[in-house]
């Protein structure tokens, strides 16, 4: 018969072994199966003892192609040469482990920025067992990083520009009025049979006014980039003011051939700035007729109850499809030819007065079908900042 | 007692005092310039200085500026009769140059004609 303290003991032992394979047994599936992670062993002298589907993920290798060889395989061509991977093994072994951030090679000559832990493995009695590494893939984690950055310095460089392009507006706007008051005193002196003196002198002073107007024009900009676009709420009549603007314009229309057609109520009470809308249908009419081609051009003010609609149509150019999303933006030109000059930025600068009003300005176009502005503003002030 | 034809230019870009003061000599006018409100105060003040029937008076200067020296003259019974006309690049002043009882407001570019028709207003 059996003697049961022993085969207690051994019953005992079993079950610790069976208990001690198990607890083996789910370390090395935690491991191996990681994916995210590359986590594998190096003997002492730095070459792969073992490997886990991590690794072979991140660094492309299996593990029978990698099994035996140096873990410096991993490092970028400079870094073995400064003969990186000694020196790490040498800190974790001083340090008990380090950690390091850089570019590691994969099996197919990819780059990629990884974060990696290196770890000093001993037995009981003290020797180098060997190093565990933990490396990590920080692309994605990298390239988000390095987006941020150029995004902070893209908007850097266009607040500077800005900054600039306000200083230099407001510094050319001296010089500007004094020719202005000079061209005036000039003409006031010129005796009456001076014509010939008189005419050449109005020209110059229509050349100075469109400076002014072109400088204006970068002030706006730059003020509605700080967010200074302030508006002047009076109420006032949209049909009077656009009248106005078409009166002005008349004159240029016709010089070029653009007749003029134009529809308008009696009156239509509003209340918005009254300069400001001047400014934007003057900028979008200018546009029709820059464009227009010699054709009629349609005005026509309606009253939509809770908004005046505005629609200015040319049967000019038009403007390309691949066009049409960036025409309300700041210097852009969608037909960008010596024979329209010009700084590009009345349509950016009407669709910002536009939509400071709480309203808004779209255009629809086909290339030499001509083009539709649709001007919508609130009649009662939902004007925004 | 005031000069008729004296007008007083307070501006600080001295081209631009120039320009001005050019345009009033055509019209007839004399003229003292300032180049800000309290050099402008400071003449006015001097002992026997001649009294200006107008003053033609910038807004953004340095030292002191338009509406400064428009509170100023105003707290001075000696000076705060004289009428003021604004000049100024500034849109959305004029609320302001009306409140502080200027006799009118002209943006630059200064449209001459239009400046002295309002000398001649209070001259």
């Amino acid at each position: 018969m059996a003697n049961p303290s022993v085969t207690a003991s051994v019953a005992g032992s079993a079950e610790a072994s069976e208990r001690l394979r198990r607890s083996e047994e789910d370390f090395r599936l935690i491991v191996t199966s990681i994916r995210d992670y590359a986590i594998f062993m190096l003997d002492p002298a730095g070459t792969v003892a073992t490997w886990n589907a991590g690794a072979e993920r991140l660094k492309g290798y299996s593990e029978s192609e990698i099994l035996g060889r140096h873990f410096s395989t991993f490092y970028t061509e400079e870094d073995r040469t400064a003969g990186k991977a000694q020196t790490i093994l040498d800190l974790a072994r001083q340090d008990g482990r380090v950690e390091d951030e850089g570019w590691r090679v994969r099996k197919d000559g990819t780059r990629f920025w990884a974060d990696v832990v290196i770890t000093a493995l001993y037995e009981a009695d003290g020797t180098l067992r060997g190093y565990a590494k933990v490396t990590r893939d920080l692309s994605e984690r990298k390239r988000a990083e390095e987006d941020r950055l150029r995004l902070v310095q893209a908007r850097e460089a266009v607040r500077l520009r800005d900054e600039f392009l306000s200083i230099a507006s407001h510094e050319l706007r001296t010089p500007l009025n004094v020719l202005s008051l000079s061209f005036q005193t000039m003409e006031f002196a010129l005796p009456p049979d001076a014509a010939l003196l008189r005419e050449r002198l109005g020209k110059a002073r229509r050349q100075l006014r469109r400076i002014i107007d072109l400088v204006n024009r970068l002030l706006d900009v730059t003020r509605i980039a700080e967010g200074k676009l302030a508006l002047v709420l009076e109420p006032s009549d949209l049909a009077e003011t656009v009248a106005g603007v078409v009166d002005t314009l008349r004159g240029e229309a016709e010089r070029v051939g653009c007749e003029l057609r134009v529809t308008l109520p009696e009156s239509l009470e509003a209340t918005f700035d009254r300069l400001r809308v001047e400014q934007l249908v003057t900028n979008v009419l200018h546009n029709a007729i820059k464009f227009g081609a010699g054709k009629p051009i349609s005005v026509e003010l309606a009253n939509a109850t809770r908004s005046a609609v505005l629609r200015v149509r040319d049967e000019g150019v038009g403007i390309e499809a691949a066009d049409l999303g960036t025409i309300f933006s700041r210097f852009a030109q969608a037909a960008p030819d010596r024979a329209h000059k010009g700084l590009g930025l009345g349509l950016y600068i009407a669709q910002r007065i536009a939509e400071t009003h709480g309203g808004s300005i779209t255009v629809e176009s086909a290339r030499g079908a001509g083009a539709t502005f649709t001007i919508t503003l609130p009649l009662g002030s939902e004007a925004t900042s | 007692m005031t000069d008729d034809d004296l007008v007083m230019v307070v501006e600080d870009d001295p081209d631009t005092l120039d320009a001005l003061r050019d345009a009033l000599t055509q019209f007839g006018y004399r003229s003292i310039g300032a180049a800000n409100g309290r050099i402008a105060l400071a003449r006015l003040r001097q002992k026997d200085a001649p009294v200006p029937c107008v003053i033609i008076l910038d807004i953004r200067m340095p030292v002191m500026d338009g509406w400064k020296f428009r509170d100023e003259q105003k707290r001075d019974p000696a000076l705060a009769w004289i009428p003021v006309i604004f000049v100024t690049a500034d849109l959305g002043a004029e609320g302001t140059a009306a409140a502080a009882g200027g006799v009118a407001f002209i943006p630059k570019p200064v449209d001459v004609g239009i400046l002295m028709q309002a000398v001649k207003q209070v001259c």
